[in-house]
């Protein structure tokens, strides 16, 4: 199983853990997260998960509250490692994805990426497409 | 093949899709509510809300009873969310039904609260304690991993 990792400016990533938690519970009792606070560095965080992944046989999954944040530029210094990778842009389908897909052990950060990107629509009375095609057994 | 019966005001929305879905293996969700097959609307967010891989038929209580008593959902493994504990009460007495799990259901006037997100009637709990004297298994769960509760132990 991978370890995954949120990691947001202030308290999204533990309200997105929150979040996430009343969808699946318990399965995303091995999710960890980063809240960088005013007036601290993120350099310090990522020093100390150097060390954990350097170590560590395990993958680690980073999920970023934003491309080009501070959190995600100090963290993309991980890179030098063949065990991490980082996503950007965080949202609830990308999570939920990664959490589902990792308790059987078949992580897919790919299909994450392309349900976190499918999640993200508009919709109004215009476009709204009444679907009326009924499935039977 | 059954391999799920949940009570939920909600019918199908992001705690079943994702977590029910694929903790039971569900291939095929049937939505038994006579409200929602005449609410287009409705009917459309349920869809939205489909896992993706799974067939989903939305039926009414009649219409689904006659279905699961036909034979042509036994080549499915079947999750059936129903809305009220009347209508798993309708299912589980003429279609063969010996076990329910207790999702949500809304607080009102008349409920009494039974656990976390489980409201009940007097009516309804008259209904649960009827399940349970035939030997029904009457559990509630919000999430597949939380652990089970039988509503004998707590009504």
């Amino acid at each position: 199983m991978a370890k995954i990792i949120l990691a947001s400016h202030g308290g999204l990533s533990s309200g997105m853990l929150d979040s996430v938690k009343m969808i699946v519970g318990e399965l995303a009792a091995d999710v960890e997260t980063y809240s960088l606070l005013p007036g601290r560095n993120p350099n310090e965080y990522v020093n100390e998960l150097k060390e954990r992944i350097s170590t560590s046989l395990e993958e680690f999954i980073i999920v970023c509250d934003i491309k080009g944040g501070s959190v995600y530029n100090a963290l993309i210094q991980l890179l030098d490692m063949d065990n991490v990778e980082i996503i950007s842009g965080m949202n609830m389908n990308i999570i939920l994805e990664l959490v589902i897909k990792n308790s059987s052990g078949c992580i897919d950060v790919d299909n994450a990426l392309k349900e976190g990107k499918e999640g993200i629509q508009l919709k109004n009375k215009d476009n709204i497409v009444v679907n009326t095609e009924d499935e039977d057994f | 093949m059954l391999v799920g019966l949940r009570v939920d005001h909600r019918l199908l929305h992001g705690q079943v899709a994702f977590s029910w879905t694929s903790a039971l293996g569900a291939d095929c969700i049937l939505i038994a509510n006579t409200a929602v097959t005449n609410d287009n609307l409705r009917k459309t967010a349920i869809k939205m809300a489909k896992p993706a891989g799974t067939k989903l038929v939305i039926k009414n209580i009649e219409d689904s009873i006659k279905a699961l008593n036909s034979g042509v959902t036994d080549k499915y493994k079947l999750f059936i969310i129903v809305e009220s504990v009347k209508d798993a009460y309708e299912l589980m007495t003429k279609a063969d039904i010996h076990s329910v799990t207790l999702g949500g259901t809304k607080a009102t006037n008349e409920t009494k609260n039974i656990s976390k997100a489980v409201n009940l009637t007097d009516e309804e709990i008259s209904l649960v304690k009827e399940l349970i004297e035939r030997g029904d298994e009457v559990e509630i769960r919000m999430v597949p991993t939380d652990k089970k509760m039988l509503a004998k132990n707590v009504l």
